[in-house]
């Protein structure tokens, strides 16, 4: 059963950039043995920042100012926490993952997904390959209505969603930040404070340093047993 | 299963490409292995219901700063046919014939349309650039594809299917749709047939004629009426510092001889000055001074006057020149209905035509294309046609806001919004993305939207559940139905406009759709390649429309508000910015 011993080779792949916590590698030995099954059968649980992570886990994300320690401003400026901005009071003192992505070169700020946090279990996840010998074309019907079933013979690769996905308090929120660390001033090219005219109107004018700003577009909690059927059929198209 | 395998592979790098976000240009052999082939898929059987879990939406606060509780109390996507959500129903997300597509594919800008790997879809996008796209089903028949459909229903006036919508002698290729939009097209025809009937000479000698008459008879009257408003204009602030002057003496006689019965803006005689007999030189000098004044502005008055006629003459000359038939002798009518025709005629028929006997690339021939589809559509169902079932999907939340009453007492207050859409389709609906330089040479994503999104049925009810849940009639009442939403919305138009995601330095997201960027092959400084540019653009970048058959509110006899459709939107630059409130 060649075909199911690459299936699984490739499955921890997809999964694994957002799963590793609990799903492990199979070896060798351990892949002899699924052999000759009809397909794979899952059950995962997985959780983010449950208890806090490890950068925050005191509960709250304090602000850095970004100080120039060896008075040289051709070397990069150190982030230093800045004491007299009041931090960021994660929720039940959790902070949850951050996740920053900026969408252009240029751009000035970042899209996150933030304060991630929480977990999803599931059972019955199935992962098999079919091969579809009937498909409805809808572009064809009979007189009385029904749709052309097309003869095919060919291979999917079908995912039987799990019927339900337990979720315990994940939650996440959506955001615009001017930087994709957390808390922190943003910074030039050579690693130095920003800098903007005080009166946008005045460029010519003083200056001051741009300070870390997010803005929470919104957010989204959730508890509790949802319902998801279905199979997922994936295959090639040309 | 090698095949599938290489499917993997490409799922790894949709996945690497989207997480890197900034998507790099591909040298050739990367661009000679962008094939246009993709990872398709489908879900048979989808039902998703949160039921008695608990979501929540945060972040979002009143205007006093404080957070607003919002309680998700409801999400659905299944089968058509679900009953708000009570009935599970699997419904179907494209399929193995017809699925959605994630493929990475070269754009076919300069390229011949005979090479085999041109396709109009991409032909906006440089051959140079590999684009990932992301689409939804897509169906060849009239009746399947929701575009076609859509418009259909539109016209037809009622959700197909449902009770009293479902009698096949209201289809056919004269259904009712059929007819409703053949009344549309007579309409133009006959607006067409009208203009073509009131001239004796044709299109092009009329235009010629038009602008003739402009150079030779509107040109010089306009002139006149510029010089004559400006002789206006001269004499009314001439007229205005008189006035300021007649009342400076009018003021300095008045507060120096408060016994006067006189009135300024008008002689001031010796009765009426009560000048005293004796020693009463500076008041007699001081009203003197005043009647000189008054009269020079009486005399203003006077040419002010005149000026203002001769400007209503030459303004009534102009005017004469547009609309009395009798001045404008090329042709029948007057100038200004000549040139309204010209005009109305050329939307009706395309510019490209120069006689009234031939009808081109116009309104006409465009809503014939799209009668073509209704009936294509009216003449399936009539034939036993059936719509494959699409998605219904519902949404309900809780509010918990502060309202303050008449006495400035607060207290909280629950809103509810429970939305249910019955019937959903997307197909025809895509996502494409590529990386270009922007005008600083950094490079940048660029995207192009095409979303098609039908909905049958979408009620939208404010009513509180605990009241509405048992009172279907008290749910109707607060409920705003729309039927048959079509919403065709296409932004950004390859290179030439791309739409493209950015955020600001102070936080905020920001969406533009660029100002147009003519390619390299336009030459900027000449004015007949710009001319072609521009109609190029016009002619061909899709426009968004929308249209919906009936809105109601309630269920009453005088509910319904009627159909609404909002067609032709194109935007020639949009820059949407949030704002931190």
């Amino acid at each position: 059963m060649k075909t199911t011993r690459q299936l699984v080779y490739a499955l921890p792949l997809l999964i694994s950039p957002f799963a590793s916590a609990e799903m492990r590698a199979i070896d060798d030995m351990g892949l002899s043995q699924v052999a000759g099954q009809g397909g794979v059968y899952l059950s995962g649980e997985f959780a983010i920042n449950k208890s806090g992570g490890p950068l925050w886990e005191n509960g709250e994300r304090p602000y850095y100012s970004l100080v120039d320690h060896d008075n040289n401003s051709s070397t990069p400026a150190i982030p230093t926490i800045d004491g007299s901005r009041s931090p960021d009071q994660c929720e039940n003192g959790i902070c949850g993952l951050r996740f920053a992505i900026k969408l252009n070169e240029n751009s000035e700020g970042w899209y996150i997904l933030d304060d991630v946090s929480g977990g999803l279990a599931f059972e019955g996840l199935t992962l098999q390959t079919e091969t579809l010998t009937s498909a409805i074309n809808y572009d064809v019907w009979d007189s009385s209505g029904n749709f052309q079933q097309l003869e095919i013979d060919d291979e999917v690769l079908k995912i039987g969603l799990p019927g339900v996905i337990r979720f315990n308090n994940l939650k996440f929120k959506f955001a615009v930040a001017n930087n994709g660390e957390f808390g922190v001033d943003p910074e030039d090219d050579n690693g130095n404070p920003l800098m903007q005219p005080v009166d946008p109107a005045a460029p010519g004018g003083a200056m001051e340093v741009v300070q870390y700003r997010q803005t929470d577009i919104f957010g989204v909690e959730l508890d509790g047993n949802v319902t998801v059927q279905g199979n997922l059929l994936l295959f090639p198209v040309d | 299963m090698m095949k599938l395998l290489n499917l993997m592979t490409l799922a790894l790098c949709v996945i690497s490409y989207s997480a890197n976000a900034d998507l790099q240009a591909l040298d050739d052999s990367e661009l000679s292995s962008a094939t246009g082939e993709g990872l398709g898929f489908a879900i048979e059987d989808f039902i998703l219901d949160t039921e008695t879990s608990e979501l929540a939406v945060t972040g979002i606060r009143s205007s006093a700063g404080d957070d607003i509780d919002i309680k998700w109390t409801k999400l659905y996507v299944m089968g058509e046919g679900s009953q708000s959500g009570t009935i599970k129903t699997p419904g179907q997300i494209g399929s193995y014939n017809h699925p959605y597509v994630i493929r990475s594919v070269r754009g076919s800008g300069g390229l011949d349309p005979s090479d085999p790997s041109y396709d109009a879809r991409y032909a906006n996008i440089g051959n140079d650039l590999a684009l990932l796209e992301f689409a939804t089903d897509s169906y060849s028949s009239s009746l399947q594809n929701s575009e076609t459909f859509g418009t259909f229903s539109y016209y037809q006036g009622c959700i197909w299917g449902e009770p009293g919508c479902d009698n096949l002698s209201d289809v056919g290729s004269n259904g009712v749709a059929v007819q409703a939009i053949e009344a549309e097209i007579q309409v133009l025809t006959d607006t067409r047939d009208q203009i073509a009937a009131t001239y004796a000479i044709d299109l092009a000698p009329l235009e010629s004629s038009i602008e003739l008459y402009y150079t030779s008879d509107i040109v010089p009257l306009e002139t006149k009426v510029q010089a004559e408003q400006q002789d206006y204009d001269q004499a009314v602030a001439e007229l205005l510092v008189r006035q300021d002057d007649m009342s400076d003496a009018f003021d300095f006689f008045d507060q120096n001889f408060p016994d006067n019965d006189c009135q300024v803006g008008e002689e001031c005689s010796n009765a009426d000055a009560n000048c005293p007999l004796f020693g009463g030189a500076s008041c007699r000098d001081a009203r003197d001074a005043y009647n000189v004044e008054f009269g020079e502005y009486d005399e203003q008055v006077g040419v002010r006057q005149d000026e203002y006629n001769q400007l209503i003459l030459a303004r009534k000359d102009l005017d004469g020149a547009k609309t009395d038939p009798n001045k404008f002798t090329a042709a029948n009518g007057s100038y200004i209905e000549a040139v309204e025709n010209v005009e109305e005629f050329r939307v009706l028929c395309g510019v490209e035509t120069n006689e009234f006997a031939t009808c081109g690339e116009g309104l006409i021939a465009r809503k014939g294309r799209t009668r073509d589809g209704v009936r294509d559509v009216s003449l399936a169902l009539f034939n036993g046609g059936q719509r494959r079932g699409g998605l219904d999907i519902g949404a309900s939340f809780e509010f918990v806001v502060d309202a303050v009453d008449a006495n400035g007492t607060s207290s909280q207050r629950t809103d509810y919004i429970d939305i249910n859409m019955k019937g959903l389709f997307v197909d025809g609906t895509s996502l494409r993305l590529w990386s270009a330089p922007d005008e600083e040479g950094v490079d940048e994503i660029n995207a192009e939207i095409r979303l098609n999104l039908f909905i049958k049925e979408l009620d939208i009810s404010v009513c509180d559940p605990f009241v509405c849940g048992a009172d279907p009639v008290a749910k109707e009442a607060s409920t705003l139905n729309l039927d048959n939403l079509f919403i065709s919305l296409n932004l950004g138009y390859g290179e030439t406009q791309p739409m493209r995601l950015s955020a600001t330095s102070d936080g905020n997201f920001q969406f533009e759709l660029t100002k147009l960027r003519p390619g390299p092959d336009v030459d900027q400084n000449d004015q007949n390649s710009m001319q072609a540019f521009y109609d190029g653009y016009y002619e061909n970048s899709p426009k968004s429309f929308i249209s919906i058959s009936d809105v109601r509110i309630g269920s009453g006899p005088d509910a319904s508000l009627g159909r609404t459709t909002v067609d032709g939107l194109r935007a020639q630059y949009l820059k949407v910015t949030s704002r931190d409130l």
